[in-house]
């Protein structure tokens, strides 16, 4: 079995997506060792070679991040380009991250994902999603260490069965929505300003925090 | 209304001037419109720099034809997006135009509808509409991309007003905007 990963994210070898990818790939390689063979979607001038990989993969699996609560553009694009090669009968999974903590929001596209493989006539594996991933390159390892675990498991689990496990996918879609409780707390958060910490820190790093409300497209004729 | 056209469309789609007929069927009832014809103009990837969040707030670094459709897009009442359906949803061009709203709405996180989403910029926004050309889709795919869509509206503090597609005639679709 010769697994193919397609990396969907616009930061490409820099992104969460690939952070995730590589802790799955050291479950999935904890047996045998098994060659990798990563493409990045948003290479775009490379889709013609990524349309003839999937063309030669017997199981592949799509990772993106999500944006505007769908796929990016990029990820789009490698779709539109594959309606040219029959790829039926294929085994195909897709993992959609967010950086909202909320799974939630990534259920649409998934709905998408779902029919989509079934008008590829592809064996669906199903939609990994995980949400809360922005951040997780600042964070500390006591905060990523279950994320990677589970990603490392999620890997391991794969190489053996062929499949997303049921039980560690239900763990990673948590929280599927914010509970009362949870959202409670993140309005007191919200007004201590701690919320917003990740992003002040960073708007003050690039000397911008001054600006960070500016608005800049907007018509001179008001 | 102040209306943004967004037509989508990739250069090989063959009913080419819907976009061109329906807003100038808008200019005659009394619409001020923008048409942009995404495949005419350069319209890069976002390349998830963030820079738009935390180095030039609001502003995408980018140098290509964005700003012109971001202008307009804040001075409008009504956005309408325009895309024949590719592969059961809108064309990758348009979902990139999508993907580069990003400067429009704030970094910051608030709770809209019991979920996080993004402060917004700007005082007002458009409210959104899509039309579609349904292609080789099923009631299926057109269910799923209207869902999407109301989601994108979500994260653009706006409200999906209308969705219809190119099955209906112009004087059908010019009413159902007028109606908005």
């Amino acid at each position: 079995m010769k697994l193919t990963i397609f990396n969907g994210s616009p930061r490409k070898t820099k992104s969460n997506s690939t952070i995730l990818i590589d802790h799955f790939y050291k479950g999935y390689n904890s047996h045998d060792n098994h060659s990798i063979d990563i493409n990045y979607l948003a290479d775009t001038s490379k889709t013609a070679q990524h349309v003839e990989k999937l063309n030669e993969a017997d199981v592949a699996i799509i990772i993106f991040p999500l944006y505007t609560d769908a796929m990016p553009g990029q990820v789009k694009y490698f779709f539109e380009e594959i309606e040219e090669i029959d790829t039926r009968g294929k085994t195909v999974g897709f993992i959609v991250q967010s950086g909202f903590p909320e799974a939630h929001h990534s259920i649409f596209v998934e709905r998408y994902l779902e029919k989509f493989a079934r008008r590829k006539e592809w064996n669906y594996l199903g939609t990994v999603i995980k949400g809360g991933v922005e951040g997780i390159q600042i964070m500390p390892a006591s905060m990523t260490k279950k994320l990677y675990a589970n990603f490392e498991n999620l890997g391991k689990a794969f190489d053996e069965t062929g499949q997303f496990d049921a039980t560690i996918k239900n763990k990673l879609r948590k929280p599927f929505r914010m509970s009362f409780i949870s959202r409670t707390l993140f309005r007191l958060v919200i007004l201590t300003g701690m919320s917003n910490y990740y992003w002040n820190m960073k708007l003050k790093e690039n000397n911008a925090f001054d600006k960070r409300f500016a608005q800049p497209y907007l018509s001179d004729s008001k | 209304m102040k209306i943004t056209l967004i037509d989508g469309s990739p250069e090989s789609y063959a009913n080419k001037d819907f976009t061109v007929e329906l807003a100038s069927d808008l200019i005659d009832t009394g619409h001020k419109v923008n048409l942009f014809r995404t495949s005419k103009m350069k319209i890069n990837y976002c390349n998830g720099c963030w820079s738009c969040w935390w180095k030039t707030p609001g502003e995408c670094p980018q140098h290509d034809d964005m700003p012109e459709i971001y202008k307009s897009y804040i001075d409008s009442d009504l956005v309408i997006h325009f895309s024949p359906m590719i592969g059961g949803f809108i064309s990758s061009r348009l979902k990139t135009v999508n993907d580069r709203s990003v400067p429009l709405v704030h970094p910051y996180i608030t709770i809209v509808n019991k979920e996080c989403h993004h402060l917004g910029r700007y005082e007002k926004y458009p409210d959104m509409a899509l039309i579609v050309d349904p292609m080789d889709s099923d009631s299926e795919d057109l269910s799923i991309t209207e869902d999407l869509y109301r989601r994108l509206a979500i994260n653009l503090k706006s409200d999906l007003k209308l969705f219809s597609t190119t099955k209906k005639t112009k004087e059908e679709l010019i009413n159902e905007v007028n109606h908005i």
